[in-house]
């Protein structure tokens, strides 16, 4: 479970007096941006801010390449069918390489719904159009004809990224997929199923993980509800840009103003109950 | 109180049973009151509909015309059969507000006159999937129906729209049937804006693909757009606002051309989303041969739907005003008709349910535009069961974390709301943001308390007495 290994060797330190800074890659947000996915862009932009960590995010349109290491942490949101379709060869054809390459050399992925299909071999999709993946996940999905609608509450474990310990906790977010995803026997889920439908609503798993990169359904958006996993996602961020012990910075003093803690409380307490209370 | 079960089927339930011991009963209904003469027109939209079919009854019964109306904005297939058989052969329209997914379960039975396509945009996903999923069964809809027996009155501002009534043309053209068709939309550049909003839903070409070039959109995906390749072509409407002047909330002048006439209208319900309702009422009711001077003069008399700018007077002094908002492009209207209109609101409360009726996906809140909003107010109270995921959405657009007031009980929210407008702002005005069950539950303590009439009150369809009655209610 020990990922020390993955974090950049190539992360420059932070010299005393200078300002950590992340740099974050938004792949297609004009095309992948449904359900919040701004969201979870506004609260890595302000809570690395709270902190008193810069950071860039840099938006990628078809056609257009990146170079792997380039960016701290990648960001794939969803949309809907036709949209992803559309992006869907462009992606696979140009990114591939570049996204395998990012992923084992440290940086940190986040995929929600759409782009965590994306990132899996292929995805037959609700119109019978295949659309080829990235193959960075060992998963592929097909569509149903229903859809999975609802609250979910899934248990994780993150694990450790340099001397920042590993955690264990729940997750609460939304699911609404037509796709049924299955993971290959080298896949490990991001999390299990406590309540709602996850990967395939039968298998007990949701999401996908490997090294810091995290395939999800859950939006909701994701992030705002789950602020320890936003951390997470911050500090294997952090090691990637500035070395394994930069990962510690974001845990740095107690900077997350008093009312957002409640709020966050709140609203992930509300998500878990709801997701507990719904009949499926 | 209308429970979370009722939701938007209040009012609905002897449709409901009726339904339930004879499945054909709105078939039957409706043929009976065929043959003495009346005619049925379909109002569907995914923002607006509940205001553009109050405004379109309005028109009609200017005209002298007895109406049906399903009032209370049970849209559902049961409260579209409630309000059939309360009319019974009464009647020379009916006037139907239709759910957008129930559009296509009961025009087969009802066989329209007239169908009124209003918008499609982003709303509920976790109720009907996609919003294409949800266009492909409008175009299965009109597809089932004889064009030359409906009347297809659209707003071709929406591209979405637009390239499932250019089928429904093509598919009539070749059987040799002309169908019948009337385009609304807007032709003031002036109050449009360069560019799509984040929240634009339909941003491609339905035929192939290529994102659309829009000179300018006025509401969401709506606009002047065109399709790079070709492939889909916006008519030139033929009923459209030409000339669009905001007066801030108290009221909006416009100059509509309705088929080469122009009509002025000041129209007493606040914003740009309001003047596609306008001009969708002024096109139906041309489309059924009302007199193009009484429309005007109609539509000038038209005042807001529960809910939706609606401003209630407290007996305390001052008002509340109570903004329905349930989808990213619904609330960015009433956000920038709020902001834009120039109004002090210092005062003002967001209330968040995910019921059904409301949406149980919370997620919307993230994609609408708040930001300039959250700027100019300051401070916001987040009321409803999801109010904490209301706050953090402030803050995380630009709110000072001290600037979210968590009232969760939506009857205390309205209380802080109003002590808040009285305490801070010069006339006492406060502003209700309010999802659906959230709407019904403040409007129930509203009426509880005397300030303005229950919201499942019957509407009689006599507007000169309703507006009385309103008037009274609200002293």
């Amino acid at each position: 479970m020990s990922s020390h290994d993955h974090s950049s060797p190539a992360g420059s330190p932070v010299f005393p007096g200078a300002r950590p800074r992340i740099r974050i890659l938004h792949l297609y947000d004009r095309y992948l941006n449904i359900y919040a996915d701004r969201g979870n862009i506004q609260l890595l932009r302000q809570r690395a801010a709270w902190r008193g960590i810069d950071v860039d995010v840099q938006g990628l349109d078809p056609g257009e390449t990146f170079e792997p290491g380039e960016h701290d942490l990648i960001y794939v949101g969803g949309g809907q069918d036709r949209d992803q379709a559309m992006i869907a060869e462009r992606m696979s054809v140009d990114l591939t390489q570049s996204i395998k390459a990012a992923s084992e050399e440290g940086t940190a992925l986040l995929a929600v719904c759409g782009g965590y299909q994306l990132l899996g071999s292929h995805y037959l999709d609700t119109n019978g159009v295949h659309q080829p993946g990235v193959g960075l996940f060992d998963l592929s999905t097909e569509a149903s004809d229903t859809r999975l609608i609802g609250n979910v509450a899934i248990e994780v474990e993150l694990p450790a990224i340099g001397d920042r310990p590993a955690a264990q906790g729940v997750v609460a977010g939304f699911e609404n997929h037509a796709g049924r995803t299955s993971l290959g026997s080298s896949a490990r889920p991001f999390g299990r199923v406590m309540h709602g439908a996850g990967n395939d609503g039968s298998s007990g798993f949701e999401g996908c993980r490997l090294h810091h990169a995290i395939g999800t359904y859950l939006h909701g958006p994701l992030l705002p509800r789950n602020p320890e996993l936003a951390d997470w996602l911050l500090a294997a961020a952090l090691a990637h840009a500035h070395g394994s012990e930069a990962a510690s910075l974001i845990d740095a003093g107690d900077t997350i103003p008093e009312p957002v803690r409640r709020l966050e409380a709140r609203a992930r307490a509300a998500s878990i109950a709801r997701a507990k209370a719904e009949k499926r | 109180m209308a429970s979370r079960a009722t939701g938007r089927e209040g009012g609905a339930l002897p449709g409901k049973v009726l339904l339930m011991l004879a499945p054909s009963a709105l078939a039957t209904l409706s043929n009976r009151a065929r043959r003495r003469g009346r005619r049925t027109i379909l109002v569907s939209a995914t923002n607006g509909k509940t205001t553009l079919t109050a405004m379109l009854a309005d028109v009609l019964a200017a005209t002298g015309l007895e109406v049906v109306h399903n009032a209370t904005g049970a849209n559902l297939r049961s409260g579209i059969a409630t309000t059939m058989l309360q009319a019974g052969r009464r009647g020379d329209v009916a006037v139907l507000e239709t759910d957008e997914a129930t559009l296509p379960l009961v025009a087969p039975d009802l066989q329209p006159d007239v169908i009124v396509l209003g918008n499609l945009f982003r709303d509920q996903l976790d109720r009907f999937g996609e919003l294409e999923v949800l266009a492909d069964r409008w175009r299965e809809t009109l597809g089932a129906l004889d064009p030359a027996l409906v009347t297809i009155v659209y707003n071709v501002d929406d591209p979405l729209i637009a390239e499932l009534v250019d089928a429904h043309v093509a598919r009539a053209t070749a059987i040799g049937v002309a169908a019948h068709v009337i385009p609304f939309g807007l032709a003031d550049a002036s109050v449009g804006q360069a560019g799509l909003p984040h929240a634009a839903d339909s941003r491609f070409c339905r035929r192939c693909g290529e994102p659309l070039a829009y000179a300018h959109s006025w509401v969401g995906h709506l606009g002047a757009w065109t399709c790079p390749n070709g492939d889909l072509v916006r008519t030139a409407p033929l009923v459209a606002a030409t000339e669009v002047q905001l007066d801030g909330l108290a009221a909006t002048n416009l100059a509509i051309d309705v088929a080469g006439t122009s009509i002025d209208v000041r129209l007493r319900i606040p914003g740009l989303y309001n003047v596609y309702n306008a001009v969708a009422a002024a096109a139906s009711a041309h489309a059924l041969g009302a007199p193009t001077a009484l429309i005007g003069p109609a539509l000038g008399e038209a005042s807001p739907s529960f809910g939706r700018f609606e401003r209630i007077p407290v007996p305390s002094g001052g008002t509340i005003t109570l903004l329905l908002v349930k989808n990213p492009t619904g609330l960015n209207e009433v956000l920038r008709t709020l902001v834009d209109s120039g109004v002090d609101i210092s005062a003002t409360l967001f209330a968040l349910n995910d019921h059904i009726a409301d949406g149980r996906d919370t997620s919307w809140i993230w994609d609408a535009d708040l930001e300039p909003f959250l700027a100019k107010a300051g401070v916001v109270i987040a009321s409803g069961e999801r109010a904490a995921e209301f706050g953090l959405r402030a803050i995380y657009g630009g709110l000072d974390p001290e600037g979210v007031l968590l009232e969760e009980d939506l009857e205390d929210a309205m209380y802080r709301v109003l002590e808040r407008a009285r305490e801070f702002t010069e006339h006492g005005h406060a502003y209700a943001l309010v999802t659906y069950t959230a709407m019904l539950k403040m409007r129930a303590v509203i009426a509880q308390q005397g300030w303005a009439r229950a919201y499942w009150a019957n509407e009689p369809r006599s507007k000169s007495k309703s507006r009385r009655a309103r008037t009274k209610a609200r002293r």
